[in-house]
């Protein structure tokens, strides 16, 4: 198997993680897990949305100011009112999400493949006029057309993204699926790719691994898996199978685990999970 | 059609379920297209009136040590099949005490099986041993166990390939969870050829197993195969689980609660317009129901959703303003809004309008 020696996670708990429906975590709950996330190793924090609002907006301005080394970045629509809450913040790294299918552009957006490549270059020009570091997200992009998700990695590239997220919005890919979409757009893209995956199949973690092997340069996770639906890839199964099966750290520190886990399980008021894996074994 | 090794019941009469609700349990699992339930023989002794069921017999599979006192015990039981437990340490002495177990399940009257608990830590060409063996005693299937969780999906497709290259019986796969990666792993090795997984509800099991409800789901949506239907699997699946005193998880993925629950605003907009952009299953092909969740990521869109779910239209100018509120207090409470709640914040709102 092919070792990439550049792979990084992307922990997305407390954007991705919170948005699980009936999860909420107080300032001082998301302000505890970044520094912990941070103590672990993990370099890059998806730390929420300034749009959402104010008082997000206020603890998202406390979380730039605590001197962590990862790196804190704003989930952004591709909406320049968005942009705006993100710069305001502080945030200097920012995501901007679109999606790519022609299901989600038909349904969600009732556009054109030609407005969101549209889109894609007026926000980008837009963001990067701030002076940001700019990743894109490519929503649904398991069930886009492999050529266009190929012209939007394109434009992305173009005017001046650093990073294409794959997202697995539905969690409708296999680990071959996974190996063989990630494996054609890493080596017809010249970004970075990102994988994000989800777990309605039970399959996140081990499409992961997937997207490691197929070249994926990064990967999005949350502390024990939280998330919409049935949860995104979980930190603890994928540092800890690639760490058993690969010997290959992701530059995390493992015994820092137990501890993240124990605080999303206090924040999100869900218990422990039992049958969920190595949480299991590392639990009790 | 994947042929489903069944071993909740294992864990079942683990957890000491009593006894009555053990038929129950079985009748449910009927409808997976569960071939038959593997059990330790360690669990029996309290357990010996349901092998009374001769039907029931037939789909039991014990899992015995190749020692004499085991398989003794086992026979005495009346087992029609036994699954010898082996592991896979290669010298001469060590292959005929295998020898003389299988004979002793042959010998009984009973289908000798040959679970190799550390396959996975094993080269295919070391399988070349026993095929002989399974030859002489007619060995109806060989167990590859991945019990100490091993392998990924890749490794499995590749050695389980390979060793059915050179298998002369059927190849039955049943995966360990230690890192998530038993459903995973089971699909690789249906993909690898193999057609017999070993699974349990909600994949319990000291180790973990492969979800059964995943596994068939998967294979139904991802790989559109033939899988039996699955309109009261959540409900199933709980049930047996609460049998054990277990409870599922609300994000568990297929059965859990909370799988299509909706609240962050861009979500809700989605499933107003069309559901499958959120969602790979309809929630009645499982037995669940959507549910739209109002807090602290909601927006405009899900409180006009939900409102007109109650047949009230709310006006963009409303719900803009009751969102504010909708955050703090989500917020504050940590928790979503109560129906009651909304309607309160809505009731208040028109008071303070009129006044």
């Amino acid at each position: 198997m092919q070792s990439k020696v550049s792979f990084q996670l992307v922990d997305t708990t407390m954007r991705d993680g919170e948005q699980t429906a009936g999860v909420v975590f107080s300032q001082e709950e998301k302000l505890q897990m970044a520094v912990k996330l941070d103590e672990a190793g993990i370099p890059w924090i998806e730390a929420g949305i300034p749009a959402m609002g104010r008082r997000e907006q206020e603890t998202l301005k406390e979380m730039l100011s605590l001197p962590l080394r990862a790196t804190l970045i704003a989930w952004n629509r591709a909406d320049e009112a968005d942009i705006r809450a993100s710069i305001a913040c502080g945030f200097s790294h920012i995501h901007l999400s679109l999606p790519v299918s022609d299901l989600h552009i038909q349904f969600k957006l009732k556009k054109s493949r030609e407005w969101v490549l549209e889109r894609l270059q007026h926000i980008l020009q837009f963001t990067k006029s701030f002076g940001c570091t700019v990743f894109v997200g490519a929503e649904d992009a398991s069930r886009a057309d492999p050529e266009f998700l190929l012209q939007y990695a394109d434009v992305a590239s173009r005017f001046g993204a650093e990073r294409l997220r794959y997202a697995d919005t539905v969690g409708c890919l296999d680990p071959f699926e996974t190996f063989s979409r990630v494996n054609h757009l890493v080596s017809r893209s010249s970004l970075p790719v990102e994988f994000h995956g989800h777990n309605d199949f039970g399959l996140a973690a081990a499409n992961t691994l997937s997207a490691f092997h197929a070249g994926a340069a990064l990967a999005s996770v949350t502390i024990s898996g939280i998330g919409e639906r049935a949860g995104n890839a979980s930190l603890e199964e994928v540092v800890t199978s690639m760490s058993h099966l690969y010997r290959f750290s992701c530059g995390l520190q493992l015994p820092v685990l137990p501890e993240l886990t124990h605080l999303l399980s206090r924040a999100s008021g869900r218990p422990i999970q039992t049958y969920r894996s190595v949480m299991t074994a590392m639990n009790g | 059609m994947v042929s489903l090794i069944d071993y909740t019941l294992d864990e079942a009469l683990r957890r000491r379920v009593p006894q009555s609700a053990i038929a129950g349990i079985l009748d449910t699992l009927q409808k997976y297209n569960v071939e038959m339930h593997d059990i330790s023989l360690e669990h029996m002794p309290e357990y010996r009136n349901i092998l009374s069921d001769a039907s029931l017999l037939e789909r039991l599979r014990c899992r015995v040590a190749p020692s004499i006192s085991e398989l003794s015990k086992a026979c005495g039981m009346g087992f029609k099949k036994m699954a010898v437990v082996w592991s896979n340490k290669l010298n001469p002495v060590s292959l005929s005490k295998l020898e003389a177990a299988l004979y002793a399940v042959r010998n009984a009257g009973a289908e000798p099986f040959l679970c190799i608990e550390d396959a996975s830590r094993s080269y295919y060409a070391e399988f070349d041993v026993y095929w002989p063996i399974i030859e002489r005693y007619d060995v109806q299937r060989l167990i590859y166990c991945d019990s100490s969780s091993a392998m990924d999906p890749f490794i499995v497709r590749r050695s389980l390939m390979e060793l059915l290259e050179t298998a002369i019986c059927p190849v039955e796969f049943c995966a360990s969870n230690t890192f998530g990666l038993a459903t995973a792993n089971s699909l690789a090795a249906l993909k690898a050829g193999v057609e017999h997984i070993g699974t349990s509800v909600n994949g319990v099991g000291p180790k973990g197993r492969t979800a059964m409800e995943e596994l068939l789901m998967a294979v139904r949506h991802l790989w559109k195969g033939q899988t039996p239907p699955g309109y009261t699997l959540a409900d199933d699946c709980s049930s047996i689980l609460s049998a054990m005193k277990m409870e599922v998880r609300v994000d568990k993925a297929i059965i859990g609660a909370n799988v299509f629950a909706h609240e962050s605003g861009i979500h809700v907009d989605g499933i107003a317009k069309n559901p499958e952009l959120y969602e790979m299953i309809k929630p009645e092909e499982v037995g669940l129901k959507r549910q739209l969740v109002i807090g602290k990521h909601s927006g405009t869109a899900s409180l006009k959703y939900k409102f007109r779910e109650w047949e009230m239209e709310l006006e963009q100018d409303d719900a803009v303003q009751m969102l504010e509120q909708v955050r703090e207090l989500a917020e504050q409470q940590k928790n979503p809004l109560t129906d009651l709640q909304l309607m309160d914040l809505y009731r208040r709102r028109l008071i303070f309008i009129h006044e």
